[in-house]
C-alpha cells in the first residue's frame, strides 16, 4: 500500500512538474524539439549564465 | 551591354550599378559585385528566373532583371 | 570574465570555431545565415566567454540577422573581437576587418578555409598579412579544430592594435573630423569609427547616437559629404566611394600576400552545379530527392524499424512492467495508469523515433552539403509568382524539421513584408512533431501507399502555403520591391561525424520531450479518462475528457470525425502536435499501435482520415510556435492573425476534401 502511495505520488508529481515546465517555456517560444532548443537567445542564455 | 546580354561562359567586367535600388546595390557591393570587378554568367533558370554569375571565385544568384541592371564590357 | 566576440562574413565557418573554441555542439551549416541569434559559450580554457554572432559582410546591417552583430559593438561590452576570415575570399572579408580595426578593440584574426583557398590556387602569406594589418592572424580549419590552441593562446595575449593605417580621401577625413568633434566626450566607442559609421548611413548607429545627442548636424554633415562626392569625376556614391576606397588599400595588402597559382580547371562543386541547377533538370531533381527522403522515411526504412518498436513496446516492455507492478503489489489504479496511460501514451509517440531521426538525417544533409542555396535559387521562380522569394524557401525546409527555428531563420530575408509572410505561413509546412500523426493512420488506412499519402500532405501544406502567399500577398501585405540575392556555397562533403550530431541534436529533442512533456501529459489524460463527473473508473464515454472533447464534436461533425475523441486529441495538440497520438491511444485503451489501428476502423474511414490528418497538419500552430511567432513579428495582432486563419484553412480544406470525398463516392 505504501509503495502504491509513493510511485503514485512520484509519477503524478514529475508529470505535474513536466506540464507546467513545457507550458512556460512553450510561452517562451522554445520548442523541446528543436534544434535551437539550447541556443535561442530567449531560453538558451539566462540558463548558461 | 547588360550583364543579361552575357552568354554564359564568357567573362566581362562590371562598368555601372548605377541605376540599382541602394538596397540591392549594398547588398552586390558586400558580396563582391562591385564596378571593376570580373563576371562571369555560370547559367539561367528557366521561365524568366534568376542567374547564377560567378564573381572572384564566388558563385551569387540574383535575379534577371536585377541583372539587366549591371552594366558589363 | 572577459568576453570574446566572434565576426566573420557569412558561411565562414564561425559557428563550427566556435564549436571548437568553447566545446559546444551548435547548429552548423553550410549555407549563409545558419546563425541568426548571437550565442554565448565558455572558452575551454574557462577564462573567458566567447560570444558568436550572425555572419555580416559589413557593419551596416540589412537585416535582421545581421542587425544583431551590430547591436552587439554598439551596446555590449566585450574585450576582443575575434575576426574569422574565409581565405578563399580574402578581399571581400577584409572589408569587415578594416571596419572592425576602426572599432579599435583587441583583434585576433583566425584565418579559415586555407585548403579551399589553395584549391582556388592561391597562396597566402600568413605572416606577411599580420604585419601588414598589425593584428595577430592565426590559420586553423575550424572544421576539424586545427589551430584551435595556438587561437586560443592568442586570444589570451591580444594587444591593443596600432592604429589602422588606411587614410580615406580628403573629403571624407574632413567629414570623420567634423562629426568626430560634434560628437561628445564621454562616448564609449571609438569616434572615428562612430564617423564613418554615420558616414555609411548605417541606422543602427544613428539610433544608438540619437539617445546621447541631436542627430541632425550629422545627417547635415553625411549629405553635404554625398553631395561632394558626387560631384567628383567618378560620380559614385558615398557609400561606394568608401567601399572603393577600402577596396584600394586591401589591394595594396594583399599584393605580396597573395599569390596566384595556377587554377584548378573544374572544381567538382562547378561540375555537381552543372546538373543540379541545370535550366531543366533543376525542379526535378529536387522532388526528386523529396521523393527519395519520403520513401525512405515511410516506406523503405522507417515503417520497418517502426514496427521493431512497437512489437517491442507492446511485447516484453509491457509484459515486464505488469509482471513488476503485480509483484509489487501495485493497486489496480496504479497498473491502469501505468499500462493504459504511460506506456500507451509515450510508447505511442516514441515508437516513431526511427522516422523523425531519418528525416533529420535528410534534412540535416541538405543543410551541410551546400544544396541549401541551390534550392533556394531553383524555387526562386516560384516564389517570385507568388509574392515572396526563393530565401523564403530555406526557413520553410527548416520548417519541416521544426517550426520554431524556421521561423527564426525567416530573419536572414531582407525585405520586412517578405519576412513577414514568410513566418506567418510557416506553420503550414509539417514539423516532425506531426509525422507520427500520419504515420499511425497511414498504418491503419493507407497501408499500400503510405509514403505517397504522406507526401501528398506535406505537398499538401506547401501548396496552401503558396496560394496563401499569392492571396495575403497581393491583398493584405502588398509588396513594393522584392529582393534576391543569395551567396552560392562550394559544396562540401558533409562529414559523418557533423552529419550525425547535427541529426542527433534535432532528434535528442524529440527523445527528450517524449520522456518529459509526454510523459506528463499522458497522465494528465488518462486521469481525465479515468475520471468524471460521477467519480473514478467510470466508462471513458462518461469521463472528463468525454465531456471537453464533446463539446467540440459537433462542430467537427461536419468533416467526418465528430467524435469527442478526435475533439479531444485535437485539444491537446495545441500543446505539441504528438500528443493527439498519445491521446488517441490512451482513449481507444490500447497498448500496441498495431490494434490501435484496428479499432480506428470504427471510428474513421479512409476518407475521414485523410481529413483528420489534413486537419492536424493546417490547424493550429503549436504553443512553441505561437510564442516564438509572437516574439518575431513583434505583433499581437499578426499572432492572432496566423493562429485565426489557420484554423479557417483547415476547416475548409477538411470539408472540402471530407465533401468533395463523399460526393465522389470515395466514403
Amino acid at each position: 500500500m505504501v509503495a502504491n502511495i509513493i510511485i503514485g505520488g512520484a509519477i503524478f508529481a514529475y508529470a505535474g512538474w513536466t506540464l507546467v515546465r513545457h507550458v512556460k517555456k512553450s510561452a517562451k517560444g522554445k520548442c523541446a524539439a528543436c534544434s535551437t532548443a539550447d541556443a535561442c537567445s530567449a531560453c538558451g542564455m539566462e540558463e548558461r549564465k | 551591354m547588360v550583364l543579361t546580354d552575357l552568354q554564359p561562359g564568357k567573362r566581362a567586367t562590371i562598368t555601372n550599378l548605377s541605376i540599382m535600388s541602394e538596397l540591392l546595390k549594398q547588398r552586390l557591393i558586400d558580396m563582391g559585385i562591385h564596378e571593376g570587378e570580373e563576371v562571369c554568367v555560370k547559367c539561367t533558370m528557366p521561365f524568366g528566373g534568376p542567374v547564377m554569375v560567378e564573381v572572384a571565385g564566388q558563385c551569387i544568384c540574383l535575379r534577371r532583371k536585377e541583372a539587366a541592371c549591371i552594366g558589363v564590357e | 570574465m572577459s568576453q570574446i566576440a566572434l565576426f566573420g562574413n557569412p558561411n565562414t565557418g564561425k559557428t563550427s570555431l566556435f564549436n571548437n573554441l568553447t566545446g559546444s555542439y551548435e547548429y552548423v551549416g553550410n549555407w549563409s545565415g545558419v546563425t541568426v541569434e548571437k550565442k554565448v559559450g565558455i572558452l575551454r580554457s574557462r577564462d573567458a566567454y566567447v560570444v558568436d554572432l550572425p555572419g555580416v559582410y559589413s557593419l551596416h546591417p540589412l537585416s535582421r540577422d545581421e542587425g544583431v552583430a551590430t547591436d552587439f559593438l554598439l551596446t555590449e561590452s566585450f574585450s576582443t573581437v575575434l575576426n574569422i576570415v574565409d581565405a578563399s575570399q580574402l578581399k571581400r572579408n577584409l572589408h569587415l576587418t578594416i571596419q572592425l580595426l576602426e572599432f579599435g578593440k583587441p583583434l585576433v584574426m583566425a584565418l579559415n578555409m586555407i585548403d579551399v583557398a589553395e584549391r582556388r590556387g592561391m597562396k597566402i602569406d600568413v605572416k606577411q598579412l599580420s604585419t601588414k594589418l598589425g593584428v595577430p592572424v592565426v590559420p586553423v580549419i575550424a572544421r576539424t579544430g586545427k589551430g584551435m590552441d595556438e587561437l586560443a593562446e592568442t586570444l589570451r595575449s591580444a594587444q591593443q592594435p596600432k592604429p589602422l593605417a588606411l587614410t580615406y580621401d580628403d573629403v571624407i577625413e574632413t567629414a570623420i573630423a567634423k562629426i568626430s568633434r560634434y560628437l561628445p566626450d564621454d562616448i564609449e566607442r571609438s569616434k572615428r569609427w562612430l564617423a564613418l559609421q554615420c558616414l555609411e548611413g548605417n541606422e543602427r548607429v544613428y539610433d544608438y547616437l540619437r539617445t546621447k545627442i541631436e542627430l541632425e548636424p550629422i545627417l547635415a554633415i553625411r549629405k553635404q559629404t554625398e553631395e561632394s562626392i558626387r560631384q567628383l569625376p567618378h560620380g559614385r556614391s558615398l557609400r561606394e566611394r568608401l567601399h572603393h576606397l577600402r577596396e584600394t588599400f586591401i589591394e595594396a595588402v594583399l599584393e605580396d600576400v597573395v599569390v596566384w597559382a595556377e587554377k584548378q580547371p573544374l572544381t567538382w562543386t562547378e561540375k555537381i552545379d552543372a546538373i543540379v541547377t541545370n535550366k531543366y533538370l533543376g525542379m526535378p531533381i529536387f522532388l526528386f530527392f523529396m521523393y527519395v527522403m519520403f520513401m525512405l522515411t515511410f516506406d523503405w526504412l522507417g515503417s520497418p524499424l517502426a514496427d521493431l518498436l512497437d512489437q517491442f513496446f507492446s511485447g516484453p516492455l509491457t509484459d515486464t512492467l505488469s509482471r513488476l507492478l503485480t509483484a509489487m503489489g501495485a493497486s489496480k489504479f496504479l497498473q491502469e495508469l501505468v499500462l493504459n496511460g504511460i506506456v500507451s501514451g509515450v510508447g505511442g509517440v516514441l515508437v516513431f523515433v526511427p522516422q523523425i531521426f531519418i528525416l533529420f538525417f535528410f534534412i540535416s544533409l541538405l543543410e551541410d552539403s551546400g544544396y541549401m542555396a541551390r534550392v533556394a535559387m531553383v524555387m526562386d521562380r516560384l516564389m517570385e509568382a507568388i509574392g515572396l522569394n526563393g530565401k523564403s524557401f530555406i526557413p520553410m525546409i527548416i520548417g519541416f524539421g521544426c517550426n520554431v527555428p524556421g521561423v527564426m531563420a525567416a530573419r536572414t530575408i531582407e525585405q520586412p513584408r517578405e519576412r513577414l509572410l514568410t513566418i506567418l505561413l510557416l506553420p503550414l509546412m509539417s514539423c516532425s512533431a506531426r509525422l507520427p500523426v500520419y504515420a499511425l493512420f497511414v498504418g491503419a488506412f493507407f497501408q499500400a501507399h503510405q509514403a505517397e499519402v504522406v507526401f501528398s500532405l506535406y505537398v499538401l501544406g506547401i501548396v496552401v502555403a503558396l496560394l496563401l502567399a499569392k492571396l495575403f500577398s497581393s491583398t493584405i501585405l502588398k509588396n513594393e520591391h522584392s529582393v534576391f540575392v543569395i551567396e552560392l556555397p562550394p559544396y562540401r562533403m558533409p562529414q559523418a561525424l557533423t552529419l550525425w550530431r547535427s541529426t542527433w541534436d534535432k532528434g535528442k529533442g524529440f527523445v527528450r520531450k517524449a520522456g518529459t512533456f509526454i510523459f506528463g501529459g499522458s497522465v494528465a489524460i488518462w486521469l481525465l479518462s479515468y475520471a468524471g463527473p460521477k467519480g473514478f473508473n467510470v466508462s471513458m464515454d462518461d469521463s472528463f475528457l468525454a465531456a471537453i472533447g464533446g463539446v467540440l464534436a459537433p462542430v467537427l461533425a461536419p468533416l467526418g470525425f465528430g467524435t469527442w475523441q478526435a475533439g479531444a486529441a485535437l485539444l491537446t495538440g495545441f500543446l505539441a502536435k504528438e500528443v493527439v497520438v498519445s491521446t488517441m491511444n490512451i482513449i481507444y485503451h490500447v497498448k500496441d499501435t498495431e490494434t490501435l489501428q484496428g479499432l480506428m476502423a470504427h471510428y474513421f474511414t479512409p476518407l475521414s482520415a485523410f481529413s483528420f490528418m489534413a486537419f492536424v497538419l493546417l490547424y493550429v500552430p503549436c504553443l512553441a510556435t505561437v510564442a516564438t511567432i509572437r516574439k518575431e513579428t513583434g505583433s499581437t495582432k499578426w499572432t492572432f492573425f496566423a493562429i485565426g486563419y489557420a484554423l479557417v484553412i483547415a476547416y475548409i480544406i477538411s470539408l472540402l476534401i471530407y465533401e468533395g470525398g463523399k460526393w465522389l463516392g470515395l466514403s
